[in-house]
């Protein structure tokens, strides 16, 4: 039955294209944006730091005041940092599962990757006030490694079941399906939650908004590596990836393991997704449409070249995005996934209007 | 044509029912007049509105015209409450049992009218059954917004079936199906969002009298307290309720006065912090009030700032600030009061060791009377016990001049990171 879905939209919009390689100018242009989106997040925020004040904080000069250090180095930065790892983690998970997929809407969110994660962690907070409320009361809510694990065990679950199920149903069935397990778990979501303390319920509603301003020096050490196995791992399966978009008849051809290339390829997801979603609450709508974004900035689908732009992409659409959140707006907060949706919203009518199949609503 | 006999008979039934309703009706009517002494003035004691904002009385001899709205421009943050301010404000003409009711004409048309004083009541705010409590009329309670309350002896009347949860919740409004089966003569209903509002006209269509109710968004400590006058309204308690008002206001008053002449006055903050990089920290309302009357300094102190209601607290939360704004005033904080119990929500060491408060271990939240089954005082009794929280702020911020009083509310924050 993974016929069905070989003729997929994937492979139609973009029509495997090879490098061409005239557009890899592109990639110091990126790097030069992300430089520059950078300083502003370490420039701009609620306070305003002159940028004498920023070099002498970056330089470790004794002339920085201490209150400008604390807020670059203990606020900014790690939340740059996040929001750069953040990005480019969920654009490169997106991108491995648009390919696996062979579906131009998939992603950690619209395949209910992201309610899984969600999912792990209402589990443990639950768990923690099953076991206890002195234990509850004692929740250290992001530091704990139990939360990366629970998101990213749901997000395994799930991930399992829309594997299981791609194997005997079309693409346009396949997202209707990862969105009504998205629905499934928020909805068991709610009834979990319906059952914790009003202080547990708040916590996680404050993680389920999404930002990157919840990361911290400490959480780097999880967080870090795991993004790092994941982005390398899809680097590596940047070939395998490609021979996929010619089905997977055409990569057996080349003697590729496809049960393989899947498994390692849908770890690499888990393993970019969950701990992003552990520490930075659901972000949505990145996963979405940087691979589009890439894809159609580098006018190519060949994943050696788009690996390396998703991460680039996603970095400097993730720092954009939270930049706009954190401008020194007078009292009022902007919530990361509000921007994320206007940013979203129209890069995924794009592709649905680009798609003949998405358009016409063919399986 | 013919006529089935039994659709006859159940027509001269119907019809025979509604004669002699009305014959009934009238003649209520008629002794109604009869009894009524429209030179009387049926309410002798009558409250005052000094502080509260949100609510209004006038009293005529037979009937009492109550307004309850929400007439600040406040809530900016919060688009449920704006919509709701603008949305709704509310009419209640409250007449004496047994006399008629007046002319709804004029402002008082389409006002609901409500018999007083009502015999039995439900009430889904936080901080209800404290006033319950104090106007001692919770023999007349049939239901509460949920049974985890704190009070002992209206938690055994949940566990024994005497008290029925109606339902409360930031989002939803109450129990429909529960209400109409306990039937109170009066549901105070808490009203924040508009899902809340419509949860008090739907209760009325159901043909249930409702009041909302939102002390939560008084900004003085004296004008939430005031709120039970508001309830004793519709029960003709006001007697009860200005003998409680004022005693608590005494003690305020007393406790005041104890630290009016203070000089060293330390810096203290009200806030939970939030993951995405802020704080909510008390600018306006009855905590800053009294954080400055126990003689301390709020430096997030804002007569102008905004006030919301949020799910986790009954009482107003306050305007949200950046962490880099908190962190400018950090080193001028000695104190700092929290709904979280631990740090482990907080911001990094580094960060936090720029307050005083934190190196200090001056660091307060307010769960210390808390059950184990989920009930939590503070929610419940704080609008209505300013006295006790002002004590706990003078014990912290001049130990000397209370040095036998016990911590009622606060407890230490455990530092966790």
């Amino acid at each position: 039955m993974s016929s069905t879905i070989a003729s997929n939209t994937v492979t139609e919009s973009t029509a495997m294209k090879l490098p061409g390689h005239s557009r890899l100018f592109l990639f110091p242009v990126l790097m030069v944006l992300l430089v520059i989106i950078f300083l502003m997040e370490l420039g701009i925020g609620s306070v305003s730091i002159p940028a004498s004040g920023i070099i002498d904080v970056l330089l470790g000069s004794a002339n920085a005041e201490a209150i400008w250090s604390t807020i670059i180095l203990e606020l900014r930065l790690p939340r740059t940092l996040a929001a750069i790892l953040g990005g480019a983690a969920l654009g490169a998970a997106g991108l491995q599962l648009q390919t696996l997929f062979k579906n131009p809407l998939a992603g950690p969110w619209a395949l209910g990757l992201t309610a899984g994660a969600q999912l792990g962690v209402a589990l443990v907070v639950t768990l923690a006030a099953v076991v206890g409320s002195s234990f509850l009361q004692n929740f250290e809510f992001i530091g704990n490694l139990s939360i990366v694990l629970g998101a990213m065990l749901g997000c395994l679950i799930v991930l399992l079941l829309i594997v299981a199920v791609s194997k005997y149903v079309s693409t346009i069935t396949l997202l209707i399906f990862g969105l009504m397990l998205g629905f499934f778990a928020q909805g068991l979501i709610s009834v979990i939650l319906h059952f914790t303390n009003v202080a547990q319920t708040r916590i996680f509603a404050g993680w389920n908004d999404g930002s990157f301003a919840g990361v911290y020096w400490e959480h780097f050490p999880v967080l870090v590596p795991m993004v790092i196995i994941g982005l390398a791992g899809g680097w590596l399966m940047a070939k395998p990836l490609n021979a996929f978009l010619l089905g997977e008849n055409y990569a057996r051809s080349l003697g590729m393991s496809v049960k393989r290339t899947r498994l390692i390829t849908l770890g690499c997801a888990v393993l970019l997704a969950g701990p992003v979603t552990a520490y930075c609450g659901p972000v949505l709508f990145l996963g979405l449409i940087i691979p589009h974004m890439a894809r159609g900035l580098f006018n190519t689908s060949d994943h050696k070249v788009l690996m390396p732009a998703v991460m680039l992409l996603g970095a400097i659409v993730a720092q954009a995005a939270d930049l706009f959140v954190h401008l020194p707006w007078d009292k009022h907060f902007l919530h990361l996934n509000a921007v994320n949706a206007l940013i979203g919203a129209p890069v995924v009518m794009w592709v649905i209007l680009k798609n003949k199949k998405m358009r016409g609503f063919e399986a | 044509m013919s006529h089935n006999p039994s659709t006859m008979k159940h027509t001269y039934l119907l019809i025979l029912s509604v004669f002699l309703f009305s014959c009934n009706q009238a003649q209520s009517d008629e002794e109604r007049s009869l009894n009524f002494d429209a030179g009387k003035d049926y309410f002798v004691d009558k409250i005052t509105v000094d502080y509260a904002q949100n609510f209004s009385v006038s009293y005529h001899n037979n009937y009492k015209v109550v307004k309850a709205t929400v007439s600040y421009g406040a809530a900016e943050q919060d688009s449920d409450s704006l919509s709701w301010i603008d949305a709704f404000t509310d009419v209640m003409v409250l007449v004496q049992r047994g006399t008629p009711v007046p002319p709804l004409t004029g402002e008082l048309e389409g006002a609901h009218v409500i018999e007083i004083p009502v015999n039995t009541i439900a009430g889904n705010a936080d901080d209800a059954p404290t006033r319950f409590l104090a106007l001692e009329v919770d023999n007349k309670l049939l239901g509460l917004g949920h049974k985890d309350v704190y009070d002992p002896g209206l938690k055994a009347r949940f566990d024994q079936g005497e008290l029925q949860e109606i339902g409360a919740s930031w989002h939803t409004g109450p129990n429909f199906e529960v209400l109409l089966a306990i039937a109170p003569e009066l549901t105070y209903l808490t009203a924040a969002s508009l899902t809340q509002a419509e949860g008090v006209s739907r209760t009325r269509e159901l043909g249930l009298k409702a009041a909302p109710e939102f002390s939560w968004s008084e900004t003085s400590y004296l004008g939430q307290l005031e709120w039970i006058k508001y309830d004793a309204l519709f029960l003709n308690e006001e007697a009860q309720a200005n003998k409680f008002f004022n005693e608590i206001k005494g003690r305020t008053d007393s406790l005041i006065n104890l630290v009016k002449d203070v000089s060293d006055k330390p810096s203290a903050m009200w806030g939970m912090h939030s993951r995405s990089g802020n704080w909510t920290v008390r600018s306006n309302g009855g905590i800053a009030e009294l954080i400055t009357l126990a003689g301390a300094v709020n430096p997030f102190g804002d007569a102008s700032a905004a006030i919301t209601k949020t799910e986790a607290n009954g009482l107003s939360e306050g305007i949200t600030i950046s962490d880099e704004l908190v962190l400018q005033k950090a080193e001028d904080i000695d104190f700092i009061f929290s709904f979280q119990s631990t740090t482990g929500n907080w911001p990094t060491k580094a960060y936090m060791e720029n307050f005083p408060a934190y190196r200090n271990k001056d660091l307060y939240h307010h769960f210390k009377r808390y059950k184990d089954y989920g009930a939590s005082d503070w929610y419940q009794s704080a609008p209505m016990r300013p006295d006790m929280l002002l004590s706990d702020m003078i014990k912290l911020f001049h130990p000397e001049l209370l040095p036998d009083h016990e911590l009622f509310f606060l407890a230490p924050i455990e530092i966790t990171h």
